[in-house]
C-alpha cells in the first residue's frame, strides 16, 4: 500500500493519514506522544506540515501510518489541503473545551472529502481531562450525519489514545477483527482523568438531566 | 509557462517523497504565494497531463482569486470565473476526480466571492448557465460534473461548511439567505429529475456518474440549514442542540417537491436493483459499493426530514371524520423506510454479511431507523407499514426492527470493542427509546395507545440484550482487570457500572417498561438461578466469579427497570409498574414485580446467609446496595398508596419492617465485619445512599429508632467504639448524617434533643480535647488523623441538621467554637485540616444562620470573624510566598490546594451574605451584625490570592465572581474603600471574568460590573478627586466587555445583561465610549460597513444619552434594545470568516 517513495520496512503496509483541526486543538501533541511518549506541555504551531511515520503491531502484523500533521492555524497552513492529496485516511481534531474549533470541523471535513474521496475518517474530541470543557457530548452530533467515527481522547491522559488509530487500521485493512497486539508504548499519564466527570458527561448523550454534581467532599484526596 | 509547468511538476513527484519533501514544499508554497499566478495556473491545468500538478495549479488559482479579488476588476473576475467554467465543463479529456474537485471548489469560492457585488439578474447568469448544463448537456460526463459544481456551490453557501474568504458573517449569511430564496429548489427540483432519468444507465454502469453526482448533491441540499429569510440575520452558525442538527426541516416549500408520491421511486428502484446479486455483474463491484453507499447516506438524510414539511392538520382531520388511514407524513415514511428495509432485512443475512466484513448497508440501516425514530415514533412507523404490508413485513416494521436488534445483540452487541455491533446496538437502542418515548414519557403504555404488538417487539428485545449483556458480563473475567478501561469502571464506586453501561441500562429500561411483566419475569428468573447456584458454588470450592459478575448486572438492570433514579427528587412509582400490579392484583396472579424486588433485596442477604457468604464479594454487594436503595427509595413505606403484593411487601401493613429490619442487618454486616475491612467505597454506599435513604423518609425512620440493630449502631457512634471510627472520614462524615437526620422522626421534643445530644456529645468532648493537647502532641500523625475525622464527623452532623435538631445541634455547637479556633491555630500549616475546617464552618454558617436568633447570630459571627482573622495571620497567604520556587508539578499541587482552601473560604464569605436575608432586625440598644466587615475581611484574604492560574479552576471562579457580584450590588460603597491595591486586583479579576468562557463567571462579572458602574454613575461626582480614578477603571471594563460581546456568540440574557452593564458605564465613561466607537469604524476599510457601522454607533449613543440619569426602569428596558441591534449588526461586520 505504500506510496510511490514511501519508505516502509519491507512488507510492511502503510498508509498516508491526514491530521486536521484547527490551531491548538492538540494535533502535534497527539502525535509526539506516540513518537517519544512524552507530553508536550508548550504551544508551538505548526508550520505547514510535519510528516511521521506512526508504526502498530497487530494480529495481522505490523503496519505503519505516515502521518501528515498539518497546521490548524490559517497563517501558517502553507499549502493547507495541498497536501490532503493521496491520503488514505483521515483523523479530524477539535478541541472540547472550545467550542470554535467544533464549529469549524464541516469545513475541514469538507476541504478533505473533496481531496480524498470516501476515506475513513475519525472525529476526536481532545482535552477531555479539562475539567471546564464548553463542548459537551450531547453537542456533538457531526460525526452522526456524515457516518464517521468518534473518539473523546486526552493526549494528556492517555484517553483512548488508540482507539482512532484502531478504527483506521480496521477499515484500511477490511478486518473488523484487528486489534493491536502490543500495548503503544506510552509515557505514563500526566493527569489522572477524571473518570467520574467523563462518565457524566458520556451519559449526557443520552440523558436530558444535567449531570449532578460531584460529591463536593470527593473533590480533594480522602 | 513550459519551464513552471516542468518545475510543478518536478515538485510534485518529489513531493511525495520523504527526503525531498520540505524542498518540494518550498517550491509548491513558493508558487501558491506569487503574484498573480493566473496564467501560470491556466497554462498548466491545460497543457499538463501530471494530475497532482493539475491539482495544486487549482488550488493556487482559488488562493490567488480570493487574495487578489479587488484588483482583479469586473472584467478580471468574470474572466475567472468562466475559464473555471470552461475548464470544468469542457468536452474534451476529462480531468480526475481531485482535480475536478479542486476546480469546483475554487469556483463556488470565487462566485461566493463576487455575489453580492452583483444584482439578481447576474447572480441568475453566473449560475444559471451550470444549471443549463446540467439540465440538457448531451455530454454525460459534462453533465456529471456540472451536478458536481452545483454541489460545491451549494456546501460553499452553507455557513456551516462555508471557506474562510475574509468576508463578515453578515455576508455569508446574506448569501445563504439569496441562494435558498432564489436557486436552492430550484437546483434540488433539476437534480430529482436528473436522477430519475439517469438511475436505468447508473445500473449499468453508463451514466458518466450523473445519478451518483445526483445523490450528493441531494444530501448536500438536505444538509442546508434550512431557515425562514424572515428570521433575519445570525451571527454564526452556532452548536445547535443535536435534534436541530440531525433532523432537517425543509419547511411547507418544500412540501410538494418531497412528498410527491413518484419523488424518491428512482431510489427504491436504485437500492432494490444494487442489492439483487445478478444486477451486480453489470457494474463493477467498486462502482456498485460506491453508489449504494451514496444512495444509502441519501436515504439516511431523507429519514431525517421533520418538521412544517408534513400537513399538521392532517392527521387530526383524518381522525376528526373517524379515519384510520394514514396521513402524508405516514406515507412518506413508509417511502423512504421500504428501501432502508431492503438493506437491513432478512436481519440474518444481513448481520451475517456484516460479521464478513461487509456492515456498512446494515449500520446505514439503522443509521437511517435511528434518524426518522424520533421524527415518527411507534406508531407513525406502525401506521407506515403495518403487518401485513408486504411480502418481507408480514409482522410489520417494529418486529422486523426488533428481530433486526436481536440479532445483532446475538453477534457481540453489547461490547465496548468500537466494532461494527456495538455501533449498530448504540444506534438501535436509541431508536428504540425514541420509538418507545411516548410509553415511557408521556405516561403508561397503555395511555400512549401503543400500537399492536409492539409490547411484543420490545420484550423480545429486552431478552436478547439481558442475553447478550450476561455474556458480555462474563468475558469481563479474563481480562486483566489492572489494566485499561476495566479502571474506567472500577473508579466509579457510586455505580459500580461504567457509564457506557449505565446508558444502555437507562435505554435497556426503556424498553423493558413497555413489556414489563415478561420483563421483570426474566430478570426475575436469571437472579434466582444465580442465587441457588451461590451456595453451591461456594460449597464445592469451584469459582463463583461468572455467576458474581452476571448477578452485578442483573441487580444494576433490576433496579433500572422497576425504579427511577430519581437522581436528587422524591423518584415515584413508573406508571408501567403501577399498571403492571394493578393488572396482577385483578386477575389475582403473583406479582412479577414484587418477586423482582424481593429477589433483589435477596442479594444484600447474601453475607448473613454462612453458605452463600463467601460469594458475597464487595463488587457484588456494592452493586446490591445500590440497587437496594434505589428499590427503597421508591416503594418501601409508600407515602401514597400503592396497590396488591407489592405494596403488601413495602407497605407499613404488610413486611416493610422487616424489609427495614433486614436492611438493617445488611448494612451492620457490611460496615463491620473483617471481610469488608478498607472496603471505602461499599461504605460510602451504605452509609451515604442506603442509610441515608432510610433515615431521611420519616416511617422509615421512626422504625429504625425501634430496631435493636440500628440501636446498636448509633450507641456504637455515640460511644466513638473503635470498629466504627477505624471505617474512614468520609464514612463516618455520611454516617454521622444519617444518623443526625433520624432525629427528625422523633415525636417527643425532648427525646429528640436528647438523641442528637448523646449521639454527639463524645466527638465534641473529643473536639475539646485534642484542641487542648500540647502543639508537638496535636501535630502527630494519629492525633491529626483524629482531629480530621472529628471535623468530619461534625460536618456530617451538621448536614444531617434538620429545623427540628437545630436547638440541640446549636447548644452543642456552642461549646465547640473555642475548640475549633484553637484547632484552626494548631493545624495552620496543615492545608488537610484547614480546608476541612473552613468548610466546617461554612456548613455551620449554612445550617443555622436562618434560625438563630440576634444574641446567638452575633455569637456565631463573632467567631467567624475570629477565625477569619487568625486564617489572614497563619493561613494561606502566609506560605503562598513559597509557592513559587516550587517546579511545576509541585506548583499544579500548591495550586490545587489552594483552590480547595479559598473555594471553602468564599464559600463560607457568600453563606455569611445570607444573614442579609434572613436578617430579624436588632433590638434597640444593641449591636448589630456587620456582614460586610465580616466579607471585606475575607475579601482582604481572598482578592491577592486570585492569581489568573487559580481563577482557571471553574468552581472556585463562579464561587468568586458569584460573591463579587452580591457584595458590589449590596455594599458598593464599602467595595470603594478598599485600599488602592486590592482596587486594581479586584479590577483585573472582574476584567478577566469578563473575558471568560464560562457563562455563569461571565453573568457574575457582568452583575458585579453593572452594580460598580451604576454606583459610580449616581454617587460620584464628575469633579471629585476619586472620579478620574474610576473612570480610567472603569473605561478598561466597557473596552473588556465590548470585546468579549463582539467576539463571542452570547444567548439574548447575557446579551441584556451586558446592556445593564454597558449603559452605566457608556454614561460614566463618555470618552472611552467615543475612543472605542472611533476604533471600530477606523478599523474598517471600506466605506459601506463603516457606514453601516458608524450609524449603529450613532443609534446606541444616542439611545444612551436620551436616558434620565436616574436609569430608570422603563430607560433600561429600551436601552437594551438599542445594546442588543447594536450587538448584532456590529457582530454582523467584524466578526469575519
Amino acid at each position: 500500500m505504500a506510496l510511490p517513495g514511501q519508505s516502509a520496512p519491507d512488507g510492511v503496509p502503510s498508509f498516508k493519514l491526514v491530521l486536521v483541526g484547527d490551531g491548538g486543538t492538540g494535533k502535534t501533541t497527539f502525535v509526539k506522544r506516540h513518537l517519544t511518549g512524552e507530553f508536550e506541555k508548550k504551544y508551538e504551531p505548526t508550520i505547514g506540515v510535519e510528516v511521521h511515520p506512526l508504526d502498530f503491531t497487530t494480529n495481522r502484523g505490523k503496519l505503519r501510518f505516515y502521518c501528515w500533521d498539518t497546521a490548524g492555524q490559517e497563517k501558517f497552513g502553507g499549502l493547507r489541503d495541498g497536501y490532503y492529496i493521496h491520503g488514505q485516511c483521515a483523523i479530524i481534531m477539535f478541541d472540547v473545551t472550545s467550542r470554535l474549533t467544533y464549529k469549524n470541523v464541516p469545513t475541514w471535513h469538507r476541504d478533505l472529502c473533496r481531496v480524498c474521496e470516501n476515506i475513513p475518517i475519525v472525529l476526536c474530541g481532545n482535552k477531555v481531562d479539562v475539567k471546564n470543557r464548553q463542548v459537551k457530548p450531547k453537542q456533538v452530533t457531526f460525526h452522526r450525519k456524515k457516518n464517521l467515527q468518534y473518539n473523546e481522547i486526552s493526549a494528556k491522559s492517555n484517553y483512548n489514545y488508540e482507539k482512532p488509530f484502531l478504527y483506521l487500521a480496521r477499515r484500511l485493512v477490511g478486518d473488523q477483527n484487528l486489534h493491536f497486539v502490543e500495548q503503544v508504548a506510552l509515557a505514563p499519564p500526566e493527569v489522572q482523568i477524571d473518570l467520574q466527570q467523563q462518565a457524566a458527561y458520556e451519559n449526557q448523550l443520552k440523558e436530558a438531566a444535567a449531570a449532578p454534581l460531584p460529591d463536593e467532599d470527593d473533590d480533594i484526596a480522602e | 509557462m513550459d519551464h513552471i509547468q516542468q518545475v510543478l511538476e518536478r515538485a510534485c513527484d518529489q513531493f511525495a517523497v520523504p527526503g525531498f519533501q520540505k524542498q518540494a514544499e518550498a517550491v509548491l508554497l513558493e508558487f501558491r504565494q506569487s503574484h498573480q499566478p493566473f496564467a501560470a495556473c491556466q497554462h498548466v491545468l491545460q497543457h499538463s497531463t501530471h494530475q497532482a500538478a493539475q491539482f495544486q495549479a487549482a488550488l493556487t488559482l482559488r488562493e490567488a482569486g480570493l487574495r487578489e479579488w479587488e484588483g482583479l476588476g469586473p472584467g478580471g473576475q468574470q474572466g475567472l470565473r468562466q475559464f473555471l467554467l470552461s475548464t470544468l465543463l469542457r468536452d474534451s479529456t476529462p480531468h480526475g476526480a481531485i482535480v475536478q474537485g479542486a476546480l469546483s471548489g475554487a469556483f463556488a469560492v470565487l462566485l461566493k466571492r463576487g455575489w453580492l457585488a452583483g444584482n439578481v439578474a447576474q447572480q441568475q447568469a453566473w449560475l444559471g448557465d451550470v444549471e443549463a448544463i446540467a439540465a440538457s448537456s448531451q455530454h454525460l460526463t459534462i453533465r456529471s460534473a456540472s451536478i458536481w459544481l452545483l454541489e460545491a456551490v451549494i456546501t460553499e453557501f452553507n455557513p456551516a461548511t462555508a471557506s474562510a474568504m475574509g468576508m463578515p458573517w453578515a455576508s455569508h449569511e446574506q448569501c445563504r439567505s439569496s441562494l435558498q430564496a432564489t436557486h436552492l429548489r430550484r437546483v434540488a427540483l433539476l437534480v430529482m429529475t436528473q436522477a430519475r432519468t439517469s438511475v436505468v444507465a447508473a445500473l449499468q454502469g453508463q451514466d458518466g456518474g450523473i445519478c451518483r453526482a445526483c445523490m450528493a448533491l441531494l444530501s448536500v441540499i438536505l444538509s442546508w440549514d434550512f431557515r425562514d429569510p424572515a428570521h433575519g440575520l445570525r451571527m454564526s452558525p452556532a452548536v445547535r442542540p443535536s435534534d436541530d442538527l440531525l433532523q432537517v426541516k425543509p419547511g411547507e416549500a418544500w412540501r410538494e417537491l418531497l412528498l410527491a408520491p413518484d419523488a424518491f421511486d428512482w431510489l427504491t428502484h436504485l437500492i432494490t436493483t444494487l442489492g439483487h446479486p445478478e444486477h451486480q455483474q453489470q457494474l463493477s463491484q467498486a462502482d456498485s459499493q460506491c453508489l449504494a453507499s451514496q444512495s444509502r447516506n441519501l436515504l439516511v438524510r431523507l429519514c431525517a426530514v421533520a418538521g412544517d414539511i408534513f400537513p399538521p392538520k392532517d392527521g387530526k382531520q383524518r381522525a376528526s371524520l373517524g379515519l384510520q388511514c394514514q396521513t402524508a407524513k405516514d406515507t412518506y415514511l413508509a417511502r423512504v423506510l421500504h428501501p432502508v428495509l431492503l438493506c437491513a432485512l432478512p436481519s440474518q443475512q444481513s448481520v451475517q454479511q456484516a460479521s464478513c466484513g461487509n456492515q456498512d448497508p446494515l449500520l446505514d440501516a439503522c443509521r437511517a431507523v435511528a434518524a426518522a425514530a424520533p421524527v415518527h415514533r411507534a406508531n407513525g412507523f406502525h401506521r407506515a407499514l403495518p403487518p401485513g404490508c408486504g411480502p418481507q413485513l408480514p409482522s410489520g416494521v417494529l418486529s422486523s426492527i426488533a428481530e433486526l436488534t436481536q440479532q445483532v445483540l446475538g453477534t457481540g452487541g453489547m461490547g465496548d470493542d468500537g466494532g461494527w455491533a456495538s455501533t449498530a446496538t448504540d444506534l438501535l437502542l436509541e431508536a428504540w427509546s425514541a420509538l418507545l418515548l411516548e410509553a415511557t414519557m408521556c405516561g403508561s403504555p397503555r395511555d400512549a395507545d401503543l400500537p399492536e404488538g409492539v409490547a411484543e417487539a420490545a420484550a423480545g428485545v429486552f431478552h436478547a440484550l439481558v442475553l447478550a449483556a450476561l455474556a458480555e458480563a462474563g468475558k469481563g473475567l479474563d481480562e486483566d482487570e489492572s489494566e485499561g478501561e476495566a479502571d474506567a469502571a472500577a473508579a466509579n464506586p457510586e455505580a459500580n457500572v461504567s457509564s457506557v453501561e449505565e446508558d444502555r441500562l437507562a435505554q435497556a429500561a426503556a424498553i423493558g417498561r413497555t413489556a414489563l411483566e415478561p420483563c421483570a419475569g426474566l430478570l426475575a428468573g436469571l437472579i434466582q438461578q444465580r442465587l441457588e447456584a451461590l451456595p453451591r458454588l461456594a460449597q464445592s470450592g469451584q469459582d463463583a466469579s461468572q455467576a458474581q459478575e452476571e448477578l452485578c448486572w442483573l441487580a444494576c438492570m433490576g433496579a433500572a427497570l422497576v425504579a427511577d433514579a430519581g437522581d436528587g427528587e422524591t423518584p415515584l412509582v413508573p406508571n408501567a409498574v403501577a399498571d403492571c400490579c394493578q393488572a396482577a392484583a385483578a386477575a389475582g396472579r403473583p406479582d412479577t414485580i414484587q418477586a423482582l424486588c424481593q429477589l433483589l433485596l435477596q442479594l444484600l442477604t447474601l453475607p448473613l446467609n454462612p453458605a452463600a457468604s463467601p460469594c458475597a464479594s464487595p463488587r457484588l454487594m456494592e452493586a446490591a446496595v445500590a440497587a437496594a436503595a434505589r428499590l427503597c427509595g421508591t416503594y418501601l413505606m409508600p407515602s401514597s398508596e400503592l396497590l396488591g403484593s407489592l405494596g403488601h411487601f413495602f407497605g407499613s401493613e404488610g413486611s416493610g419492617q422487616q424489609v427495614v429490619e433486614g436492611l438493617l442487618s445488611s448494612c451492620q454486616a457490611l460496615l463491620l465485619r473483617p471481610e469488608y475491612t478498607a472496603e471505602g467505597a461499599l461504605h460510602k454506599l451504605v452509609s451515604g445512599r442506603l442509610l441515608r435513604m432510610l433515615a431521611l423518609c420519616q416511617p422509615t425512620a421512626t422504625l429504625l429508632l425501634h430496631s435493636p440493630a440500628y440501636q446498636g449502631l448509633a450507641g456504637g457512634f455515640a460511644e466513638q467504639r473503635h470498629e466504627l471510627m477505624s471505617l474512614g472520614e468520609s464514612v463516618l462524615k455520611r454516617l454521622a448524617e444519617a444518623l443526625c437526620l433520624v432525629a427528625a422522626a422523633i415525636p417527643d421534643f425532648a427525646e429528640s434533643h436528647g438523641y442528637t445530644t448523646s449521639l454527639l456529645q463524645s466527638s465534641a468532648g473529643a473536639v475539646e480535647r485534642v484542641s487542648q493537647l500540647p502543639a508537638a502532641e496535636a501535630g502527630k500523625a494519629d492525633v491529626t488523623g483524629q482531629a480530621t475525622i472529628l471535623i468530619q464527623i461534625w460536618r456530617g452532623a451538621t448536614q444531617g441538621m434538620t429545623a427540628y435538631s437545630q436547638t440541640a445541634m446549636w447548644a452543642l455547637t456552642q461549646h465547640l467554637l473555642q475548640p475549633l479556633l484553637s484547632l484552626q491555630h494548631i493545624y495552620r500549616n496543615h492545608p488537610r485540616a484547614t480546608c476541612l475546617l473552613l468548610k466546617l464552618a461554612a456548613g455551620l454558617v449554612e445550617a443555622h444562620i436562618s434560625y438563630l436568633g440576634p444574641e446567638d447570630a452575633r455569637q456565631l459571627f463573632a467567631w467567624v470573624l475570629a477565625a477569619l482573622q487568625q486564617y489572614a495571620r497563619d493561613g494561606r497567604r502566609a506560605h503562598a510566598g513559597t509557592v513559587h520556587s516550587l517546579n511545576a508539578r509541585l506548583q499544579e499541587e500548591a495550586n490545587a490546594e489552594a483552590e480547595a482552601e479559598l473555594r471553602a473560604l468564599l464559600r463560607l464569605l457568600f453563606n455569611v451574605t445570607q444573614r442579609d436575608l434572613a436578617d430579624f432586625g436588632t433590638p434597640a440598644g444593641q449591636p448589630g451584625i456587620d456582614v460586610a466587615q465580616m466579607v471585606f475581611v475575607g475579601l482582604d484574604i481572598v482578592v491577592p490570592l486570585m492569581t489568573t492560574e487559580l481563577l482557571k479552576f471553574p468552581a472556585l471562579s463562579v464561587a468568586y465572581f458569584q460573591l463579587l457580584a452580591h457584595m458590589l450590588e449590596v455594599y458598593p460603597e464599602r467595595v470603594l474603600t478598599l485600599p488602592g491595591h486590592q482596587a486594581t486586583m479586584l479590577m483585573n479579576t472582574l476584567r478577566f471574568g469578563l473575558s471568560s468562557m464560562s457563562q455563569d463567571v461571565l453573568q457574575a462579572s457582568l452583575e458585579a460590573t453593572a452594580a460598580l458602574a451604576r454606583f459610580h454613575q449616581l454617587h460620584t461626582p464628575p469633579s471629585s478627586s476619586t472620579s478620574a480614578g474610576a473612570r480610567a477603571a472603569l473605561s478598561t471594563l466597557l473596552w473588556a466587555l465590548m470585546q468579549r460581546m463582539l467576539e463571542e456568540p452570547s444567548g439574548g440574557d447575557l446579551v441584556e445583561l451586558a446592556a445593564d452593564a454597558a449603559l452605566p458605564l457608556i454614561l460614566f465613561c463618555p470618552e472611552a465610549f467615543q475612543t472605542l466607537g472611533h476604533d471600530l469604524v477606523s478599523s474598517r476599510n471600506d466605506k459601506a460597513t463603516e457606514s453601516q457601522l458608524t450609524a449603529s454607533l450613532m443609534a446606541l449613543s444616542s439611545s444612551s444619552t436620551a436616558i434620565s440619569s436616574n436609569m430608570d426602569r422603563p430607560s433600561r428596558k429600551a436601552f437594551r434594545l438599542s445594546f442588543s441591534d447594536f450587538i448584532l449588526v456590529a457582530r454582523s461586520i467584524l466578526q469575519m470568516r
